[in-house]
């Protein structure tokens, strides 16, 4: 995300500018010695740093929160130089100090602002051999290429974000290869990731294939968890009981069945035959009145056919008794699957959910509502909004992308956020979503289904601004993007023969010729004479107007004249 | 084909020294190493050309239709 | 064999099919019968392939020993030699296969013995060190062959049978092998224990097919990289044919001075590889020098070039029939000024045809050239207008020299005319060139001898290779064969290099004969810097290596254009090197072009370079308006009578585009003076 990597930066610096310097031995002459340059302290970067940040330089350019990566990292080097420093006995209130075989001399800045720096020279016997070593040079040539990388990460006005995104994103997707990971401690919960993931998000799928929501308990301990999941995790009528049977006898005919008391209870399930009573007649498929239904002592229930009279009974009682081992009794319907899983930050438990149904768990007791989360887009932008639908494309996007090792930056993925929701819903990416956002019908028709949107674009009498990059191209007209933002404007020069030269805005050069004719693919008027050199000139300086396409329809068109070529003629 | 006129790699010329090979390893019995040496061919660049070489030209000969049936007329004769 | 086979045979075909019946026995696709309930297929199995391998006919099965010596057929004649057997069991059926043209291979017949004392049963080939020693006594390796077949040593095992056979690499994998144990056997029945093995290859290496055994160490390489190399060895050239001065064939090359490689693989001698290679023994030194030999490219040495090296004859057949019509036949004919040309309009051009419209043997050509003068009757026959050019030319870029003109009829009693131009390949930067272990590179530069490394003996690299091809692909082979090429090429003795050989060397034993011959034993040498006059600082990997030279090259392929021939219906430019067309921008290039912001560079693309054209469009109702001769004509639009037309810059296929929507009803009206759209004068 950074454009600076500070620690290479500090090693390319310390490279370039060196820590000693060559100089001639002020005994011999002939000889050259080495000597090291004053070393800052820990307390002198701060206030080199300090200093640079308050220039003008840096004062229009680097958002703060670049600066204050600068400034992080400073405060780390200072504080290695300041724990060396402390070892070798040095005096860490000194702004520099320069080590030499005898003796350690120090120099300090002045006491008020304005007071001139002033040095103290220490005897010492033990050299101190320095690792993190930076001298002021380094530092203000650190300061100053972190600015000057700072600006050229800086994007130009008018690049097209929109396609680098597209490609930013695109080409590490060709590189992805796997399809499914284990999901973080999870065995048996493979979430799709990959390729066919990402087309799930940039599609605005409503039902993507693994609906996976990581619901945050309000109870700590695995007794909270499982009484959770008891009340999310859908059972189905069909799996609590012994048997479900049809009776026929001479006085009655019903459909009986027997719930395993044995397995309710050992699941824990609180779950009565009065429980089981209402499931069964909320079901919408099956019709029954309440009077229709009884239950025994020990977990049976008795259904009687929906039909007051006895028309179609056998029929009736055949289709209860299909119907009725689907019939959810407990849990949410759209939850097939609620998994304990440790937390993989921290410690407690938290349920892993398959399924749908986001709002209703946030309901439920026992689930915190504030963090549970889901990675399906357009359930979060059902409840939780369309920024935070932004918010979970982000999320899912660079998650899925960072699952194979593909390092994009964050920009490209707001900017494909930004434009899913900008309309305050989510619209993916296909022909679908595109056609709601895109007035242009040579766009949408370049894009998919061409025929279909000319015809209608015919019928309705659309008219088709060219300002977008297809349509642009299209009609042959310079894309509204990059170079294209602009137009330029030329000074017109008069020819030898006195004709007027006015060069290309956007592209088209016209010569207005002496005799007041107007040649080259211009406008010609019905009196080319008629018009001096005057007026021609100003039409063409006026720089017109950029095109614009149209489409109407048959016998749409207005005003009189021939007909069009299908010999109709006037107003049809 | 035929044998090259020089060696590619350092340009002594082997294109004369093929057909005595042939005759050292054949008619003399020297083993092909023996014979390179005799023909002093000491760097091993000159000695892939004879070593490696394949006299092809015998073969193709056999194709020339033009030259044969004028061969054969003159056996016939 | 067939009718040896289906008469007599003991099965159940009278219907009804008694119960329990099973196994259906199909010979060559068509049902023959069934097996009875009570008869194992496995058995069935068995029996015959003991048959196939007797040579017994099928009647004489039950004959006692002594007779059966005078009914052993001799394996050449046996017919039943050519059978397969195989019982498919998912199937539950038995097939036998007696078509001509199967692919079958030779393997060793596998069998148990069961010692009874020691009570160990074995895997033992039948062929024995007895019947290596019988068959030195025979004449020709063919008796030697049969010989082994009879005593049912071999045999001959197609696709089919193969699914059903388990063979065993080498005979160490027999000694190798345990029993799985044994099925449970009711007293008195006899099933033998599940064997393991029921052959063995001949040699291991017989696994690899043809492609594969021209791979020297492949059992050292990645094996990608010897998948790789399959695929470019069908690429090389070499000699195709020994008479190939005889074919007319449209392309063909042909390698000057083809080399055998110096390390060979024994399965090269079956394939006889090394009697007509495709390639070259090539000095090789694996070094980074200069730099232009990055990114799988390759520097040669200019001087070997020169001397030789990978010249190549490109040979191109053109071909035309002067059809024979009752009346007024084509003719070949070298065409004089008197006929009407659609282009001839230089008669030199047609300078190296002889009267009979055919070119000079030897005649060097230029292309675009005359080279087959014909003749045809011209539409309208007039006085003085009776015959037209209709001459075939030489390809454009490809000039050479006439080798060989053929004159014959075909089955319609036409002329027809086939003519073949020879053109010299020297390699050149672009040309590809590849080794036998997937490394394939195209020639970077060419280096004069001064400029290459030396070493003090004279040798210079031929080729240098860039030493980054090696970590990733791990194709050791190549360095193996190296260091093994230059053993060879200093004791001039026969390299083996065949995988899964005992008799194969390791890099221990080649380098240390290396070492014996007086050279670093890892084959690396000091090589001088041939710019400089200094030792490189670091030694050059050299030795010659076996490298091929591949069909593509750059002269073929180069290709420019900057303006050219259009589509009749786009008036884009056309598609294709031969018809010097244009090379698409795509959509993804134009994404990178709307990427960078590049707008004019688009434009200059896509419109400019491509099919840009002006269109008048009407002022007012923006219909798209007939071109008016402005000198002559006032401008009046179609559709609704204003005088105003302007001329707008489209490119064609927009206003392809217009035309065709037009015609399908729609008005597809470009409004140019709808207000708001800044900047543009007169679009």
């Amino acid at each position: 995300m950074c454009p600076v990597n500070f620690p290479a930066l500090l090693a390319h610096i310390r490279a370039v500018y060196p820590s000693t310097n060559i100089e001639q031995d002020p005994e011999d002459p002939t000889r050259q010695i080495v000597v090291p340059l004053p070393i800052v302290s820990g307390k002198g970067l701060k206030e080199a740093m300090e200093a640079s940040l308050n220039t003008e330089f840096f004062g229009h350019g680097p958002s703060d929160s670049e600066k204050l990566r600068l400034t992080e990292f400073v405060k780390g080097l200072s504080a290695r130089v300041d724990k060396e420093w402390d070892q070798w006995g040095l005096d860490t209130e000194a702004i520099t100090c320069v080590p030499t075989a005898t003796s350690i001399r120090y120099t300090y800045a002045g006491a008020e602002e304005g007071m001139p720096e002033w040095e103290r020279e220490v005897p010492n016997d033990v050299a101190p051999a320095l690792l993190e070593v930076v001298t002021q040079q380094q530092m203000r040539e650190l300061c100053k290429t972190c600015r000057h990388k700072y600006g050229l990460a800086r994007l130009e006005a008018g690049s097209v974000c929109g396609a680098l995104a597209a490609q930013s994103i695109g080409e590490p997707a060709t590189q992805m290869t796997l399809k499914t990971f284990h999901f973080a401690g999870v065995a048996s919960m493979n979430v799709t990731l990959g390729v066919p993931r990402l087309k799930e998000i940039i599609n605005a799928v409503e039902r993507i294939s693994t609906p996976v929501m990581s619901v945050q308990l309000l109870g700590a301990g695995i007794e909270a968890a499982r009484f959770v999941k008891g009340r999310l995790e859908r059972t189905l009528l069909g799996e609590v009981c012994t048997y479900i049977r049809e009776v026929f006898d001479p006085s009655l005919a019903r459909v009986e069945l027997q719930l395993d008391m044995k397995t309710l209870a050992s699941l824990q399930l609180d779950l009565t035959s009065e429980d089981v009573k209402r499931a069964i007649l909320k079901h919408p498929k099956i019709n029954l009145k309440p009077d229709r239904i009884s239950c025994g002592r020990g977990g049976e229930i008795f259904i009687g056919s929906p039909n007051e009279t006895r028309e179609q009974l056998f029929f009736e009682l055949q289709r209860v008794k299909l119907a009725l081992p689907s019939v959810v009794v407990r849990g949410l319907p759209s939850v097939s699957r609620a998994v304990i899983n440790h937390k993989t930050s921290g410690e407690g438990y938290e349920l892993l959910v398959e399924g749908m149904g986001f709002l209703e768990i946030m309901g439920t007791s026992g689930v915190d509502a504030y963090t549970t989360i889901t990675n399906n887009i357009l359930e979060i932008s059902r409840v939780l909004g369309i920024e935070a639908a932004r918010q979970a494309i982000i999320n899912e996007v660079s998650k899925t992308m960072a699952a194979h090792g593909m390092s994009v930056d964050l920009r490209h993925f707001l900017m494909l956020a930004d434009l899913m929701t900008n309309t305050g819903n989510v619209t993916g990416i296909t022909r679908f979503g595109m056609s709601k956002t895109r007035d242009s019908v040579l766009q949408l028709a370049s894009f998919e289904r061409t025929l279909d949107h000319l015809f209608a674009a015919a019928y309705a009498g659309t008219l088709d601004n060219i300002s977008g990059v297809s349509e642009s191209i299209i009609m042959g007209v310079p894309i509204p993007v990059g170079t294209g933002t602009f137009g330029l404007m030329k000074q017109p020069r008069v020819l030898k023969d006195g004709s007027l030269r006015v060069p290309s805005t956007k592209g088209r050069t016209t010569t207005l010729l002496s005799d007041g004719g107007v040649t080259l693919d211009s406008v010609w008027t019905e009196d080319p004479k008629g018009m001096d050199l005057a007026q021609v000139r100003a039409l063409a300086l006026s720089g017109g107007k950029r095109a614009q396409r149209g489409k109407r329809g048959k016998g749409k068109w207005k005003g009189k004249g021939k007909g069009d070529k299908n010999g109709k003629k006037g107003k049809n | 084909m035929l044998i090259p006129v020089r060696c590619f790699t350092c340009g002594k010329v082997v294109g004369n020294l093929y057909q005595k090979y042939q005759q050292l390893v054949t008619e003399e019995g020297m083993s092909k190493a023996e014979a390179l040496d005799k023909l002093e061919l000491d760097r091993y660049c000159c000695r892939r050309m004879i070593l490696t070489h394949v006299e092809l030209i015998d073969h193709l000969l056999m194709y020339d239709v033009h030259s044969r049936r004028h061969m054969h007329r003159q056996q016939n004769q | 064999m067939r009718r040896a086979l289906s008469s007599g045979w003991p099965t159940s075909t009278a219907p009804p099919l008694p119960r329990g019946a099973h196994g259906d026995v199909f010979l060559d696709g068509e049902w023959l019968g069934v097996l009875p309930p009570n008869i194992v297929p496995d058995n069935v199995v068995t029996i015959l392939r003991n048959l196939r391998r007797n040579g017994f006919n099928i009647m004489a099965a039950e004959v006692g020993d002594d007779e059966r010596e005078s009914l052993v057929v001799d394996a050449e004649e046996n017919p039943f030699r050519e059978l397969s057997i195989s019982y498919d069991r998912g199937l539950d059926e038995i097939q036998l296969t007696t078509d001509e043209g199967r692919m079958s291979r030779p393997l060793l017949v596998v069998k148990q013995t069961h010692d009874l004392e020691q009570n160990k049963t074995e895997l033992v080939p039948t062929l024995q060190r007895q019947h290596l020693n019988e068959i030195k006594g025979y004449d020709s390796a063919a008796l030697g062959w049969n010989h082994l077949m009879n005593e049912q040593c071999i045999e001959y095992v197609d696709v089919e049978e193969e699914e059903t056979c388990l063979v065993a690499m080498d005979i160490g994998a027999l000694r190798q092998a345990h029993f799985k144990g044994t099925r449970r056997v009711k007293p008195g029945e006899i099933r033998d224990p599940v064997p393991l093995y029921t052959h063995c290859e001949i040699h291991p290496s017989s696994v690899l097919g043809v492609l594969a055994s021209l791979v020297p160490f492949p059992d050292h390489n990645q094996s990608p990289r010897n998948t790789y190399q399959c695929a470019m060895g069908k690429q090389a050239l070499g000699i195709y044919a020994l008479s190939f001065h005889l074919r007319m064939d449209t392309h063909a090359h042909l390698l000057h001075y083809p080399q055998s490689p110096m390390v060979t693989t024994h399965a090269m001698k079956h394939i006889h590889f090394t009697e007509m290679p495709a390639g070259q023994n090539v000095i090789v030194g694996i070094s980074c020098y200069s730099g232009y030999n990055q990114e799988d490219s390759v520097i040669m040495s200019q001087a070997s070039v020169d001397r030789g090296l990978f010249r190549t004859a490109f040979t191109r057949c053109y071909r035309d029939t002067a059809s024979r019509k009752l009346n007024n036949a084509e003719i070949f004919r070298r065409p004089g000024a008197d006929t009407i040309g659609r282009r001839n309009p230089d008669l030199h051009l047609y300078d190296t045809l002889e009267e009979d419209g055919l070119p000079r043997i030897g005649a060097m050509i230029g292309d675009r050239k005359p080279l087959i003068g014909k003749l045809i009757p011209t539409a309208v026959q007039t006085a003085d207008s009776q015959y037209q050019d209709d001459s075939t030319f030489v390809r454009p870029g490809e000039a050479g020299f006439v080798d060989r003109v053929v004159l014959a009829q075909d089955g319609d009693g036409n002329m027809v005319a086939r003519v073949r131009i020879r053109i010299l390949r020297v390699p050149q930067v672009g040309d590809k060139f590849s080794s036998r272990h997937g490394q394939k590179g195209t020639c970077g530069l060419l280096f004069t001898a001064a400029d290459m490394p030396y070493a003090l003996n004279g040798i210079m690299p031929d080729m240098v290779i860039n030493p980054h091809a090696l970590p990733s692909r791990m194709t050791i082979a190549q360095l193996m064969e190296c260091l093994a090429g230059k053993v060879g090429a200093l004791a001039a003795e026969p390299m083996d290099a065949t995988p899964f050989s005992s008799t194969a060397m390791t890099v221990q034993t080649i380098s240390s004969r290396l070492h014996k011959l007086g050279y670093q034993r890892n084959g690396n040498e000091c090589l001088i810097n041939g710019q400089t006059g200094i030792p490189l600082q670091a030694k050059v990997f050299m030795g010659p290596t076996f490298y091929q030279r591949l069909k593509h090259m750059v002269l073929d392929k180069v290709h420019s254009r900057s303006t050219g021939p259009v589509q009749a219906l786009t008036r884009q430019p056309v598609e294709g090197r031969i018809k010097s067309g244009g090379m698409r921008m795509g959509e993804m290039e134009k994404d990178c072009m709307v990427a960078h912001g590049a707008t004019s560079v688009l434009r200059d693309r896509l419109l400019f370079h491509s099919d840009a054209t002006t269109m008048r469009v009407c002022q007012q109702c923006g219909m798209p308006g007939y071109q008016p001769n402005l000198h002559s004509e006032r401008p009046e639009c179609r559709h609704c009578g204003s005088a105003v037309l302007v001329a707008i810059t489209i490119p064609y296929a927009a206003k392809l585009l217009m035309q065709e929507l037009m015609g399908m009803g729609i008005a597809p009206r470009i409004m140019t003076q709808e207000p708001g759209c800044g900047g543009v004068l007169l679009q």
